[in-house]
């Protein structure tokens, strides 16, 4: 089992990478503890391979393991790092595009990357569906969601990840909510959701 | 704002992502209209159950594959790597350029024929001994005697520097012109 009890509680995430450039290792293993599972939670719904994801994300760190010195105070860590692991899960999707050109794989349904996650299996609700719904996003609108609505990153941060400026998140964002909304509207289980209570934004009139 | 402005905002909206007047502009057409609500609501909704999904996880001892993994390769020495590799790039630098210093204002490229005339030159200038010749004396014919070219006009400057050169000439001037001159005076003297 993997000790996650943190060394470094109170150093900010900039901190540690001055400590890792210094060559600290135990600051390097905090930042793994840090970061290893919202990576894998960003990388596994854009790759929705478990395994792949996994090497994806170790990958990630040995990149910033080996880069380390090129990391620069400028942006976030966090951004650095997503940046990074964004990087490698389009060039395994790029892989993978051409893998079943290649092999007439295309043919199949997309289906045959779903997420392998036992999750999905125990979800209530609406959710299996609206994971389903995200998962058959166009990728850059996928990306700006899970980057905006799972790993809560701000419309700014989200920018400098996907090298775009914020309007663009913003519209990707926007698109990839409306979608949503369409796939999801047949469904009784949003009817459901949304007879839950009235929304907060919705609350102020 | 009409329906379409505000359902191209309402994400942004939701996110509290517009500025303060267009954010109005939403909420006074919101008020009046319930299709829009409906749509802000099934955002909230979907917004609400994405955050609700269960998270994904990397398996047990993943922190400590990871680990061993970075301890596996080789130890990179970045910073000497980039400073060896500056040194490398800057030395070539230096090297081509004194290179090329050296070939466009250093010494002339020296051939044999320049050689001769490098020679000639420093004789000239210093009046050192020219070719070597050897002599056969009779006496001795291993005696080797150097000779020393003399530049013509050096003669023609010495011939008139010679004294007994100059006197010579001098006193057949004295006969020719001086003695002649008087002797017509002494002449014209014993007539007057």
């Amino acid at each position: 089992m993997d000790s996650k009890k943190s060394k470094f509680p109170e150093a900010s995430d900039k901190e540690l990478m001055e400590l890792i450039q210094a060559g600290d290792d135990k600051a390097f293993r905090e930042l793994v503890i840090r970061f290893q599972d919202r990576l894998m939670n960003f990388v596994g719904r854009i790759v929705t391979d478990k395994e792949t994801s996994e090497e994806i994300v170790q990958e990630t760190f040995l990149r910033i393991f080996n880069q380390k010195m090129s990391y620069t105070p400028q942006y976030a860590v966090s951004t650095w790092i997503y940046t990074i692991a964004l990087n490698l899960s389009r060039s395994e999707l790029r892989k993978r595009k051409l893998r079943r050109f290649l092999s007439l794989d295309f043919l199949k349904e997309e289906s045959d990357f779903e997420l392998a996650d036992s999750a999905v299996q125990t979800m209530s609700g609406l959710a299996p569906v609206l994971q389903k719904a995200i998962e058959k996003l166009p990728q850059e609108y996928k990306t700006a969601f899970i980057l905006c609505d799972i790993q809560r990153l701000p419309y700014q941060q989200i920018a400098e990840v996907m090298r775009v400026p914020v309007g663009t998140v913003k519209s990707r964002i926007n698109r990839a909510r409306s979608i949503l909304r369409e796939k999801l509207k047949p469904y009784k289980e949003l009817q459901h959701e949304l007879s839950r209570g009235i929304p907060q934004t919705i609350s102020l009139f | 704002m009409n329906c379409r402005g505000v359902s191209r905002r309402l994400s942004a909206y939701f996110d509290g992502q517009l500025s303060p007047a267009i954010r109005q502009s939403v909420e006074d057409h919101l008020k009046g209209c319930l299709l829009c609500r409906r749509k802000l609501a099934e955002i909230e909704a979907i917004v609400r159950v994405t955050h609700d999904l269960s998270s994904l996880r990397v398996s047990d001892g993943f922190t400590d594959r990871v680990i061993a993994v970075t301890k596996s390769i080789p130890m990179k020495k970045e910073a000497f790597g980039k400073i060896s590799y500056r040194f490398g790039l800057a030395s070539a630098a230096f090297i081509t350029a004194a290179a090329v210093i050296f070939f466009l204002f250093g010494p002339t490229t020296t051939t044999v024929d320049n050689i001769a005339d490098t020679k000639t030159d420093i004789k000239s200038a210093l009046e050192l001994p020219g070719e070597s010749e050897t002599l056969d004396f009779a006496d001795d014919p291993s005696v080797i005697v150097w000779s020393v070219p003399v530049p013509e006009d050096i003669l023609a400057r010495d011939r008139m520097l010679d004294d007994s050169l100059l006197l010579a000439d001098t006193s057949s001037k004295i006969d020719q012109f001086v003695l002649p001159e008087i002797d017509r005076g002494l002449k014209v003297n014993k007539e007057f």
